[in-house]
């Protein structure tokens, strides 16, 4: 096997490139849907190619090698190229994407009538995007990407948002997001600058960056614009200010749903950070710790004291954020994997988490804790939904997190003191706290005066579909954790290794306790 | 080790969920009360045959099914009882067919889903006593706060019962962290002992990681993340609080299978002390210490109750110390009397508890101020409830003397001064039981309530007789019990001794062991 492996694989079916062109051909088609019933037909069909084309890939992937498969290029205008590419880092966040852009299909939510194709052509885009920036391995097509993202983002928020001040959530979007982007593009420029200056020829790719390691100045400055940058999308507290505004005035799942159950930031501190500025990751880790702590009490906290549904589960992302972030600057296998396969399963809680809370709103018509409660009688299967994803995010054992938190407080006590592994997991009480206290307002809690008795309606095909398979895949992963372990176990090896200095002494923790 | 042909274990623990899951196409109440009660007897039945099935003497882990469950981080499901725990899946079954026959008609609402949650209750709880790998343990462990959650915020009986089920989650939860923390670092020490980088050298194994040294600082920490962890659920002195407001709160059924499942006090003995004996000896003062302060501080607290279900809460509190002091003796009387005390707690804790709901189910309450004389109305709930507090006393002729007669004696041989702390327990849980109940059920009849009161229905009264004449076949033949951990027992007892450096100061302060 090794023999084939000597070049990057070149697969006969583009199958990186359908998965990005098959949603904007659905997009194309949905534009000139006559009725929201043909639009969400054509949506539903388009999105469940993809799953099943995403299935494929994960089928197809080999775990057993390190390097990047299925790798494609295009070229455009011999000035632009496209440069796609799967390993072990991306292809769980494809399959993610894929099943989430089926589930909401299935969610289905308009809140207005307009033209009748525009939202599924919308989302269509949005998964396109999502799909293009898992597939990239160069930087600087990841920063055209993520511009291409914030156009049906913005379009969703500012056509569907429920609110009167979505006008001001859209402007802090964008606001907070450019901010972001330049940043990432300042850096991005920064390392191909330095790249053109030692060779004389621009390029992006991480391959070709990598044989011109930055001198330490360079590199820190690149490090911190690119990771800030990040850190915005990631809503990594302290730049998480637009997360709770956006959904609350936003749409009630849609647009979290994409912007928190695909883990875009993660992915690209990953993919490149880690690798490309090791010398800045290791002197700013102290720094980046600490804010990842921070971040997730000051997000469980606001969860805590929130009033609003909506806020408490923005709140509790800036809190599940800090902890990837801890997870992933942990620096070895275990933690990289577990924050890996943690991102993974949190994006899908949350999304989880999303849409009972946005079917829910659907039939209450309040997010507001107190006019909530004794919901439990009326959409049982609901509340089992939203207590399963809710259990996932608090990293219950039986679900996915468990697993992959139990490896990554392994790697968080290999790395830090054990000090902030204890503190990780006091975090995840307190997001045990906020989500059994919502869970405990919304459905279990006797109804006040002021409460909403909602009409008992049956749930719809679409509906049930969309409850069933998210509860099917968080507890079917939780049970059985080993193939998908198996299928980033290598590139995060690998990736480790560029830090694995440490990692030749005997293991860490002994020699911190002796 | 013995593997076994059947998997009687798996099947055991497997049950009780298709149970439920088989629940969920029975629509109507009385055919699912009656399902439930056939698929609780026949889980009994089977846990006799476990009973059968196993060899007492042999001091060895037996019955052992091992099937890879996550290849990469050398976790496995492995399950399997020894002497310490074979007793355990039985009283569990018993149990559950007693609180299934106690609540039904006590819950009149959603009556699948509390059967279904009990089911999940019973067949996580049996995975706690019989798993022997160490994530798995943890994920039965956790998977147990689910249903409790659920039963106490749906069914509770006490007006804060959605307070109560959060508070005993947070607490269970964060209770878990130091568990967890400790269960990683024995994993670590096994990568470290064997020479492996992490993920291959990890080993979460029980059998393997009970032979495997631990070193010393390192041990201190596994030990005291283990305990406190432990502590929390047993529940421990200053961990408690959390077992009063749950048993005011939740339904009466719960709160019996809390006290009688004394699940903490089980990892003690089973995981805590024995992965690092020398540590476990030397804090064995920190043990009894604790111990002697809960049984002393939950008898003086159940002494000034005034409500039935608050005072069986701390008196399960000083019985929780007294079985620490027992085994914080280390030698085989105490471990015996304090193994024997926990087996006992399911029928005893678990009975009076039970009694308790079928007093609350008549009267709406439990306080003092709502009975007075109840015995004139409800004879045969008294004499029941009578006896069964006898056995928590330690009257002799009931399996509550068997048990407190035997830790006595270790507690005596190890330290005086724990001894006659224990010793106290004793004469202050006669006074706060007998106090109680002569007001509760003697003396005039004061409410109508109380006057017109029905006793105890055939279906009660069976099962009252059952639990009580159990009390007293174990009170006469406590050799029924003992036997089947003897050899357990003496291994665990030679296990914490003879370990190559223990301190000078755990010598003295427990004697030498005899044998």
């Amino acid at each position: 096997m090794s023999a084939e492996m000597s070049g990057p694989v070149q697969t006969a079916f583009p199958i990186l490139g359908a998965l990005t062109f098959l949603p904007l051909l659905g997009m194309a088609v949905a534009f000139f849907a006559r009725s929201q019933r043909q639009a969400f037909l054509v949506g539903t069909l388009s999105a469940g190619l993809e799953l099943g084309l995403a299935l494929y890939l994960l089928s197809a992937f080999d775990a057993d090698s390190s390097r990047l498969q299925f790798t494609e290029h295009y070229r455009f205008l011999s000035v632009f190229g496209l440069h796609f590419g799967v390993d072990g880092l991306s292809v769980l966040f494809i399959a993610v994407t894929a099943l989430l852009g089926l589930l909401l299909m299935l969610y289905g939510e308009v809140a207005q009538e307009r033209s009748p194709g525009l939202y599924v052509a919308n989302l269509l885009a949005f998964q396109a995007a999502l799909m293009g920036l898992f597939e990239s391995v160069n930087l600087l097509q990841f920063w055209l990407l993520s511009c291409v993202e914030l156009i049906p983002a913005t379009a969703i928020l500012k056509l569907w948002g429920t609110h009167r001040d979505k006008e001001r959530a859209v402007a802090l979007y964008l606001q907070f997001m450019a901010s972001g982007l330049l940043m990432v593009l300042a850096g991005t420029l920064l390392l191909g600058w330095n790249h053109a200056s030692a060779t004389g020829t621009w390029s992006f790719e991480p391959a070709a960056l990598l044989r011109t390691p930055p001198p330490p100045l360079l590199q820190s400055m690149a490090f911190v614009l690119i990771f800030y940058g990040l850190a915005i999308r990631l809503a990594q507290f302290p730049f998480h200010a637009w997360l709770p505004e956006i959904s609350q005035h936003g749409t009630h799942a849609t647009l979290g749903v994409l912007l928190v159950g695909a883990k875009v930031g993660i992915y690209a501190l990953l993919r490149f950070v880690l690798p490309l500025l090791p010398e800045a990751v290791h002197f700013f880790k102290p720094l980046v710790v600490g804010l990842g702590l921070t971040g997730v009490f000051y997000g469980a906290l606001l969860a805590l004291m929130q009033l609003s549904l909506r806020r408490l589960l923005a709140f509790a992302v800036v809190s599940q954020t800090g902890m990837l972030v801890l997870g992933i600057f942990s620096l070895n296998r275990e933690g990289l994997a577990g924050a890996l396969l943690l991102s993974v399963d949190f994006g899908l809680a949350a999304a989880g988490l999303l849409f009972s809370a946005g079917l829910l709103l659907r039939r209450a018509g309040s997010a507001l804790l107190p006019r909530l409660g004794g919901l439990f009688d009326f959409m049982p299967v609901l509340a089992i939904t939203f207590l399963i994803s809710a259990l996932s995010t608090m990293a219950m054992p039986g679900t996915p997190s468990f697993d992959a938190a139990h490896l990554l407080l392994e790697g968080t006590i290999e790395a830090h003191a054990s000090g902030v592994a204890v503190a990780v997991a006091a975090g995840n009480v307190l997001a045990a706290a906020f989500l059994l206290y919502a869970f405990q307002r919304t459905f279990l809690a006797q109804r006040r005066e002021t409460a909403i008795r909602p009409v008992r309606t049956r749930m719809t095909l679409p509906e049930a579909t969309l409850t069933g398979i998210v509860c099917l895949v968080l507890l079917g992963m939780g049970f059985y954790v080993e193939p998908w372990l198996k299928i980033v176990d290598k590139s995060v090896s690998g990736l480790a290794e560029n830090f694995g200095i440490a990692k030749e002494s005997p293991p860490a923790p002994t020699s911190k306790v002796r | 080790m013995i593997e076994s042909a059947i998997p009687i274990l798996s099947i055991l623990i497997a049950l009780p969920l298709v149970s439920a899951g088989a629940l969920a196409l029975l629509p109507d109440p009385r055919t699912a009360r009656r399902f439930a009660l056939a698929a609780a007897c026949l889980e009994l039945a089977l846990s006799l045959g476990l009973l059968a099935a196993f060899d007492f003497d042999s001091g060895k882990t037996q019955l052992i099914e091992r099937i890879p469950w996550i290849r990469s981080l050398n976790i496995a499901y492995v399950v399997g009882v020894d002497g310490l725990s074979v007793l355990f899946p039985f009283l569990t079954a018993l149990l559950s067919v007693a609180v299934i026959v106690a609540s039904w008609t006590q819950i009149q609402t959603q009556v699948r889903l509390y059967l279904a949650l009990l089911f999940l209750l019973e067949s996580t709880t049996l995975g706690v006593f019989c798993a022997l790998d160490l994530v798995l343990f943890f994920l039965f462990w956790e998977l147990t706060l689910i249903p409790i959650f659920f039963l106490i915020s749906l069914w509770g009986v006490g007006p804060q019962r959605r307070y109560a089920a959060v508070k005993y989650t947070l607490v269970m939860l964060a209770g878990g962290i130091p568990l967890l923390f400790g269960i990683l670092l024995l994993a670590f020490n096994h990568a470290e002992q064997i020479g492996l980088p992490i993920p291959r050298g990890l080993s979460f194994d029980y059998l393997t990681l009970l032979h495997l040294p631990v070193s010393e600082e390192f041990g201190t920490a596994v030990f005291f993340l283990l305990f406190l962890g432990f502590a929390v659920k047993a529940p421990v002195f200053p961990c408690h609080t959390w077992l009063p407001t749950v048993a005011l709160e939740g339904p009466t059924g719960l709160a019996a299978w809390l006290t009688g499942f004394k699940l903490g006090v089980y990892g003690i003995l089973r995981f805590a002390m024995p992965m690092v004996p020398d540590v476990a000896k030397h804090y064995a003062w920190l043990i009894a210490g604790l111990g002697a302060i809960g049984v002393v501080y939950g008898a003086l607290i159940a002494l000034r109750e005034t409500n039935l279900r608050r005072l069986l809460a701390y008196s399960s509190i000083s019985h929780v110390g007294f079985v620490l002091i027992g085994i914080a003796s280390l030698n085989v009387q105490g471990v015996q009397g304090a193994l024997f005390q926990l087996a006992n707690f399911g029928i005893v804790s678990g009975g009076m508890f039970l009694l308790a709901g079928f007093l609350h189910h008549r009267l709406g309450s439990t306080d003092l101020s709502g009975l007075g004389g109840a015995a004139r109305s409800m004879p045969r709930l008294a004499s029941f409830f009578f006896i069964l507090g006898l056995a928590a006393i330690g009257v002799p002729g009931t399996s509550g003397f068997a048990a407190e007669h035997l830790m006595l004696i270790g507690a005596f041989r190890a330290q005086v001064g724990t001894g006659l702390a224990a010793l106290s327990g004793i004469v202050l849980s006669a006074a706060y039981f007998l106090g109680f109940f002569q007001r509760a059920f003697f003396g005039t009849v004061k409410l109508e309530t109380v006057r017109v009161a029905a006793d105890l229905r055939p279906r009660e009264l069976l099962l009252a007789a059952i639990l009580t004449g159990l009390v007293i076949l174990n009170g006469i033949l406590p050799d029924l019990v003992t036997g089947t951990s003897r050899t357990a027992v003496a291994a665990w007892v030679a296990r914490i001794n003879s370990t190559p450096h223990s301190s000078a100061y755990a010598r003295l302060s427990t004697g030498e062991p005899n044998y």
